[in-house]
């Protein structure tokens, strides 16, 4: 990891409108992202965690432009993607890419794994046909896949060799900037472990940068070097891995932490309900901190001022007001 | 405890399709006493969710069919039921809930109506009596303000409020046991650790004995006390909880637990079981572990082991743990 | 899409063992599970036959299409006239068998007029959604909401008689189911992750749509297609029947239902044949259609 900053959000939103109930209501969005910003360095892991609707994957695919930003800027290698039109973000992709989830609905079912692989090269106008195959049987050997398999089609994998056929499709055009959108959360445990090993061996022999989108926080802390942490579309906390669960800042990440049933069975590490209620909706989220209706340390003020995100510590930034702006803690 | 509420013996259910037999439970043998928690542990494929069909008798036949065993349920043979029984049974004396809170309550009766549909079926109430008791079981399950809620419809509430409604439907009748087949795999963390909270509350507060269903281990350790380790639908190994997660025997409980990443651990690599799970309808020969196991042996890969019994009340399905290990020489 | 599949010579030369591994796709797999169904077979069989025989009329009917046997008319079935003849003495089983080209080539050449139109409405529908999603599915409501063969009487009203007219007629008529389905099918296809990886690698809408949208569609049109050419013949026949449609001389099972008629207390067989030879054709064709659902519509395949 170097310090030089490969990609850049800031005020990043992503709004989703949704058709108002009322004829005449007023417009109403779903927040998804809600004026993000931050760095990604260059060869880092950035995880990005946070319950289901919170926006995680809404990021990944707005910081790429799969999904057009409602607002704010988006600069990779000191260029603003915002900006580019059509033609130039088309050619920009070579650069960014994304692998999915889901391994069954990820690969096009008519397609023979070398289709598979070689499409972007397509798009791309890059190589001959058979300089296609020769990079697609080397992009299966690097991804673990026996090249004989070539010619056969998505439903003859198990789901651990279709995520790796998901990686290779995604460094055939030797990226800089892959976005992993859970990409183990569907495995089973034993093949999760080989998957893992797999994208931090190809990070390091690329040189890729990730962000690494996961609800599994155990995953997180072995993959990444900084996690942020959302919760309803807002960036509540980002800090490298370690100094986030040692010196866990804001209390939604705390209440987080604890709910990881961890493998320890003694008494004192027994599993307690960290947070009481549900979700508020992304509609219409809480006023003043969105986290306020769940959190126990809860004032009048986060009841109607938004907390801004601060550096609390060198490299520790978080969006509370329990901090004041030199990172001390507020007494109330 | 000690009493045995359940017994499963010689447990086999295989499937007939069109590739084959699938030996999806072969031979599966435990005990559950009363008010204990077992918890049953496997990767997908490994016959964990066929175990709590076959011991309700939900598998869906065909293709489905109990080929062998017994299940005793207060020394009675569940197997040996006729359907009318067993619909007596089900809600009555054993629950079940499942993964998907969703699909398992019908979208278009309020949540009210489903959980006084299970009382009124198997108890003699009024419907009054049957909608004060399903108010009551919402606020045993946790729910704020039950007698608006009970009104509610399965959407308007969130995935952990679904499966609190589940819960409520499921314990109404006070059953024995309950079974609970991925009860937190569709949820979030901080919804899990409520519902998990609640499952460990209730058996605590109704005695219930508890099954739960499970590919995660952080999960198992949390709320029960044994631990069935499943593998291509046998069982590999089993044991408490503290004896399974501190020393685990078999190879494959081993190399799970140190496939899981920790927080806090630093690790470079995450240790790998190669290979994947073999298919069921064309099994290895020998152990069938063998092909994924490192220590593997020519007996493991010709002789299919049995479970071993073990110091502590443990049970291994090894070569490891036989006379026979040590008469074969090892590299 | 494939060629992967074809250039196999160039795969033996970069890929060392290669050549032996099987593979199996999508349609392989389908036609294993028609191959098991035994009714589908049957009719499938009965297809092939019916279109062998369309192709082949004048090798194995023993007369001409209007030979007219003089003093032979409305004869019960005989060795000579295996069923029968009409009142100008022609052989109903020679009409019959000529008969089959028109139903066929309404079945193939109308269908193909439908697919085509609801293929394009319906994709566009589906993948740009919106305004445009707005005013093609009223389109299609309009056409949809009027009585199908009423619609095809105005239609060859217009267009005046003949078959062209016809094809025309049913295939104009026919094509809102189709473009139903595509455009509620594409609608869910273009949300897949593997379309949004070909955008995320840069690929055009046009190149989504032809090689992701529409070869997932296959499937769909193949059943549907399948499904609706026998209300196509049914179409054609009762054009034909009205005396719309195909013109004497030429011979329809239509028009043949509808010339014996008149003559069906003298000869019932006349009547009969024609109508048996279009019940047997629509049945086998929509039994395969069944059986092709079954196959390929993976939504069944894992009940």
């Amino acid at each position: 990891m170097t310090d030089e900053i490969i990609l850049s959000v800031t005020k990043l939103r992503k709004w989703f409108p949704v058709k108002s109930s009322k004829i005449f209501g007023e417009k109403q969005s779903v927040k998804a992202v809600n004026d993000i910003t931050f760095d990604i360095h260059r060869g880092e892991t950035l995880g990005v965690v946070g319950e289901s609707g919170c926006g995680k994957t809404t990021l990944g695919r707005t910081m790429i432009r799969l999904l057009e930003p409602t607002s704010g800027k988006i600069v990779f290698e000191g260029r603003d993607l915002t900006a580019l039109n059509e033609k130039e973000m088309r050619l920009a992709r070579k650069d960014l890419q994304i692998m999915f989830q889901d391994p069954y609905g990820s690969l096009n079912p008519r397609m023979t794994v070398g289709d598979i692989i070689t499409e972007p090269y397509v798009f791309q106008k890059m190589y001959s046909k058979k300089e296609r195959i020769e990079k697609a049987v080397e992009l299966m050997k690097i991804c673990g896949l026996d090249p004989v398999y070539i010619r056969r089609y998505p439903h003859e994998f198990s789901g651990g060799q279709r995520q790796r056929i998901g990686i290779a499709r995604a460094l055939a055009l030797r990226p800089k900037f892959l976005v992993c959108d859970e990409p183990v959360s569907a495995l089973d445990v034993s093949i999760q472990s080989q998957i893992i090993n797999l994208l931090m061996d190809l990070q390091q022999e690329f040189g890729l940068t990730y962000l690494f989108i996961s609800h599994n926080l155990s995953v997180v802390y072995h993959m990444v070097d900084r996690i942020a942490v959302m919760y309803l579309g807002n960036l509540v906390e980002l800090a490298d891995k370690d100094d986030l669960y040692q010196n866990t800042a804001h209390p939604y990440t705390r209440a987080l932490l604890k709910s990881i049933p961890s493998l320890d069975f003694s008494e004192e590490h027994k599993l307690r309900a960290a947070l009481k209620g549900d979700i508020p909706s992304p509609i219409n989220p809480p006023s003043g901190c969105v986290f306020h209706t769940r959190c126990e340390n809860c004032t009048e003020r986060c009841r109607q001022e938004v907390p801004p995100l601060r550096e609390i510590a060198p490299r520790h930034f978080t969006a509370c007001h329990l901090y004041d702006g030199q990172g001390r803690l507020v007494e109330n | 405890m000690g009493e045995k509420l359940l017994q499963v013996k010689n447990l086999s259910t295989y499937f007939y399709t069109d590739e084959g037999i699938v030996y999806a439970l072969d031979d599966v043998s435990f005990d559950l006493g009363r008010g204990e928690a077992l918890g049953i542990v496997g990767e997908s494929g490994s016959g964990k969710s066929v175990t709590a069909l076959s011991i309700i008798r939900l598998v869906q036949s065909p293709p489905g069919k109990i080929v062998a065993g017994e299940v005793l349920l207060d020394g009675e043979d569940l197997l040996k039921k006729s359907k009318a029984e067993m619909r007596h049974i089900r809600g009555e004396k054993v629950s079940m809930i499942f993964q998907e809170p969703m699909t398992a309550l019908n979208p278009v009766f309020t949540v009210g109506r489903q959980i006084m549909e299970s009382i009124l079926i198997h108890q003699h109430k009024t419907k009054k009596e049957a909608r004060e008791q399903a108010i009551e079981m919402l606020r045993l399950v946790g729910i704020p303000a039950p007698e608006k809620r009970i009104d509610d419809y399965p959407h308007q509430m969130s995935g952990g409020m679904r499966q609190r409604v589940m819960i409520a439907i499921a314990l109404c009748c006070n059953p024995q046991l309950l079974i609970c087949d991925e009860p937190t795999t569709a949820l979030d963390v901080t919804i899990q650790a409520q519902i998990l909270e609640l499952i460990r509350d209730i058996r605590e507060r109704l005695g219930t004995s508890v099954i739960l269903i499970t590919h995660d281990l952080g999960v198992v350790a949390q709320v029960t006390d044994k631990v069935i380790i499943m593998y291509a639908g046998k069982v590999m190994e089993y044991g408490t909880v503290r004896q399974i997660f501190t020393d685990p025997l078999h190879p494959y409980t081993a190399a799970l637990m140190r496939s899981i990443p920790v927080i806090g651990k630093k690790t470079e690599r995450l240790n790998v079981i190669r290979g994947m799970v073999p298919s069921l309808s064309k099994r290895p020969e020998g152990c069938l572990f063998h092909p994924r196991c490192d220590e593997a042996c020519d007996l493991c890969r010709t002789v299919r082991p049995e479970l071993t019994d073990m110091p502590g009340g443990r049970q291994v399905r090894c070569h490891k743990y036989t006379d026979k290990w040590e008469e074969t020489s090892h590299d | 899409m494939g060629f992967f599949k074809r250039k196999s010579d160039v795969f033996s030369s970069l890929i060392e063992g290669a050549e032996g591994v099987s593979y199996t796709s999508f349609y392989h797999d389908a036609f294993k599970r028609l191959r098991r169904d035994k009714v589908a077979m049957v009719c499938l069989a009965v297809v092939v036959l019916i279109v062998l025989a369309a192709i082949f009329a004048p090798l194995i009917t023993p007369y001409e299409e209007d030979y007219m046997d003089i003093g032979n008319e409305l004869a019960g079935p005989s060795a000579e006239h295996w069923l029968g003849t009409d009142e100008f003495g022609r052989d109903v089983f020679t009409r019959i068998i000529y008969g089959s080209r028109v139903s066929l080539m309404v079945g193939l050449v109308a269908e193909s007029i439908a697919v085509a139109i609801g293929l394009i409405v319906g994709a566009v529908a589906g993948f740009y959604g919106g305004k445009v999603d707005a005013v093609l599915s009223r389109i299609i409501e309009i056409f949809a909401s009027f009585p199908h063969i009423l619609f095809a009487i105005v239609v060859m009203f217009v267009l005046g008689t003949g078959i062209i007219n016809v094809f025309i007629a049913v295939g104009v008529v026919g094509w809102t189911g189709l473009a139903r389905v595509i455009r509620s099918q594409i609608m869910q296809l273009k949300q897949k992750e593997y379309v949004e990886a070909a955008r995320a690698s840069g690929g055009r809408n046009m190149q989504i749509i032809f090689r992701h949208l529409i070869p997932n569609c296959l499937s769909t049109i193949i059943v549907v297609a399948t499904m609706n050419i026998p209300s196509d013949i049914m179409y054609e026949a009762s054009l034909s029947f009205l005396g719309l449609g195909v013109q004497p001389p030429q011979a329809s099972w239509g028009s043949m239902i509808s010339e014996a008629r008149k003559f069906i207390r003298q000869n019932p067989g006349y009547s009969v044949f024609p109508g048996v030879a279009l019940i047997i054709t629509v049945l086998a064709f929509n039994l395969l259609g069944d059986a092709l659902r079954d196959a390929l519509d993976p939504r069944l395949k894992n009940l």
